[in-house]
């Protein structure tokens, strides 16, 4: 078997696993897609130090790599095409069928309900903070100008918001962390 | 899942990709070949035969045997995931493998390091039933010469004690290592190195054998709170040190590893290859504990109104003056909302400033003296001139319960802006 095999037969088994992982993160399955299309090309570029390592080990780098992609989309709402574009590879486009046999794959549904049900719990000005923050991504400051209160406030709304969000989603941390 | 499109998609893309990369392909089988000297595809099968040579004590010297008898699979972990057992024995390995603890064979024994303290690393791998273990063995005294070793026997066999055992009294470690407790971090050995207190001591010496692909290793050193005599460490505590033939070791001067080592295992690419232990948590200051109760923390706990006073410090000033909100907590962990009311003004900072929601911190426990800096804003003209009135209220209880605002300050106070 040589090495372009050996890969392959590494993105055969945890391409499913990568995508999962990535999907309950962002709950995009677009998105996900493109940082599991990422993630391999990263993979193959870096194959050199993996392919005689364990399953185990490479399955660990693979999550890792994931993790780091997702973090930096998570700062910048972007994601990273570099290995892609360096071995001239385009992710292919995820169609309709494939987003909800994918969506129904990583068990969204349920996860994406609870987090609607939190987050219309959270009290209005909790609510707005943590939408300013995390979905629009707007710096402290910002946020504290557009709710007409101080930074330190607006720190304190943000934190308390996620912290209830947390509590909410404790119960489906075993659906989180099923992917790993 | 093969209906899923992407990822046929996908997967003939990635193919097309390794397919068109010959070089990178013959990149692979070279580091197929690890550190072993020869780059050879053929070599890393040789490896396997040459380490199966080895635990059966075939000659170590002269290169693969053709000797093929089957070994079991912890042995041939052990040897590939240690470059160090698989180069030849050299001359400093072979004065070491007397001291080297266990019943392993010499000619397996390899000296790792020397460490700055003078202690003389020696990995020996050994035969426990059907898996092979390793032994770390630490020997703190330069090999013996061979009247010495003369010696050594005839002082073992006065005293009574196997040499073997009298071998290990110059020395420490551990044995019982198994390729995945290698790999799992588990091959650490810490040693107390400076003034001891309760157990523990102000220095430590800490020592990890990693598998090959680990270029350096980070110990992290977790906070530790108040001990009977020893001291006390608010934050953790990294210290990244370079392996060398799969040993890495650190003395730090503080007291450590009242519990499992933390760690973070580094390829030569600087990637994070594996992180051991909780090196976040050990990271994580928890604060202070809460004073005891009080009857006034317990009536605050029934009513949140119950009167605090609140002080701004300090209570007079100019438009650019920072001033400080300042209470006593009588309740843990909660957060407070700030009003305020006094001037008004367009171009300058004024009592819509002073609305906002404090609290929530890991420090912010009953009995702490809580404070909130208000500084005037660079980019504005400062404080409106006038006198405020600043009111502090419970907004939320935090972990202990759930939301509990608009309540009633319980606490007000006044502060000046001269012009």
């Amino acid at each position: 078997m040589d090495g372009a095999e050996e890969f392959m037969a590494v993105y055969e088994r945890e391409r499913e696993a990568v995508m999962v992982f990535l999907v309950r993160r962002t709950l995009d399955v677009p998105v996900a897609a493109d940082m599991t299309a990422e993630t391999f090309a990263l993979a193959l570029r870096q194959w050199g130090q993996l392919h005689d390592r364990p399953d185990e080990a490479q399955r660990a780098w693979l999550f890792t790599v994931a993790r780091r992609q997702l973090s930096r989309y998570l700062r910048r709402m972007r994601v990273e095409r570099r290995a892609l574009e360096r071995l001239g590879i385009e992710a292919p486009a995820v169609s309709e069928d494939d987003v909800a046999r994918i969506e129904a794959l990583a068990g969204v549904g349920e996860l994406r309900a609870t987090l609607g049900r939190e987050l219309a719990r959270l009290s209005a000005e909790q609510r707005e903070a943590v939408r300013l923050r995390i979905v629009e991504e707007r710096s402290y400051e910002e946020v504290a100008r557009a709710l007409g209160i101080s930074e330190q406030a607006a720190r304190a709304r943000v934190s308390r918001g996620l912290r209830t969000l947390a509590r909410a989603l404790e119960p489906h941390r075993g659906l989180l962390e099923a992917s790993r | 899942m093969s209906e899923i499109r992407f990822f046929e998609d996908l997967g003939h893309e990635l193919r097309r990709a390794a397919d068109q990369q010959p070089e990178r392909r013959r990149r692979w089988i070279v580091s197929a070949s690890g550190t072993v000297a020869a780059a050879s595809a053929v070599l890393s099968v040789g490896i396997v035969v040459v380490a199966i040579a080895l635990l059966h004590g075939a000659p170590s010297r002269r290169g693969p045997s053709t000797k093929s008898t089957p070994v079991p699979p912890a042995a041939r972990q052990l040897f590939s995931i240690l470059g160090v057992l698989r180069r030849p024995q050299t001359a400093a390995d072979r004065a070491i493998a007397p001291y080297a603890p266990g019943g392993s064979d010499p000619a397996l024994v390899r000296l790792a390091a020397v460490t700055p303290w003078g202690e003389r690393v020696t990995l020996a791998p050994y035969r426990s039933g059907t898996s092979e273990e390793l032994c770390i063995g630490l020997v703190k005294r330069p090999p013996e010469s061979p009247t010495e070793s003369r010696r050594v026997e005839r002082l073992a066999r006065k005293i009574g004690l196997a040499r073997a055992r009298l071998r290990l009294a110059v020395g420490s470690g551990g044995c019982g290592l198994t390729a995945p407790l290698i790999e799992a971090g588990k091959a650490t050995s810490t040693e107390g190195a400076g003034r001891e207190f309760a157990g523990g001591s102000t220095a430590v010496r800490v020592l990890v054998v990693v598998p090959d692909g680990v270029a350096k290793v980070s110990f992290v050193l977790p906070r530790q709170g108040p001990v009977p005599g020893g001291p006390v460490y608010p934050r953790s505590q990294s210290v990244t040190v370079p392996v060398h033939d799969n040993v890495a070791f650190a003395q730090i001067n503080r007291e450590c590893c009242n519990g499992s080592l933390a760690m973070r295992w580094y390829a030569g690419d600087d990637r994070v290859i594996k992180v051991i232990g909780n090196s976040d948590a050990s990271n994580r200051v928890t604060g202070p504990k809460p004073a005891p109760e009080t009857p006034l923390s317990r009536a605050a706990e029934r009513n949140p109104s119950t009167p605090n006073p609140v002080h701004v410090v300090p209570n007079s000033g100019g438009p650019n003056m920072t001033f400080e909100i300042q209470w006593r907590l009588l309740l843990s962990d909660a957060d407070y909302r700030i009003t305020a009311t006094g001037p008004n003004g367009p171009d300058c900072r004024d009592a819509r400033d002073l609305n906002f929601i404090v609290g929530g911190g890991l420090d912010d426990v009953r009995g702490q003296l809580y404070h909130v800096t208000i500084p005037a804003l660079r980019g504005q003209s400062g404080w409106c001139p006038g006198t405020y009135k600043v009111s502090v209220a419970l907004y939320d209880l935090g972990l202990a319960g759930g939301l509990t605002h608009p309540d009633r300050p319980f606490g007000a106070s006044v502060f000046t802006v001269r012009r």
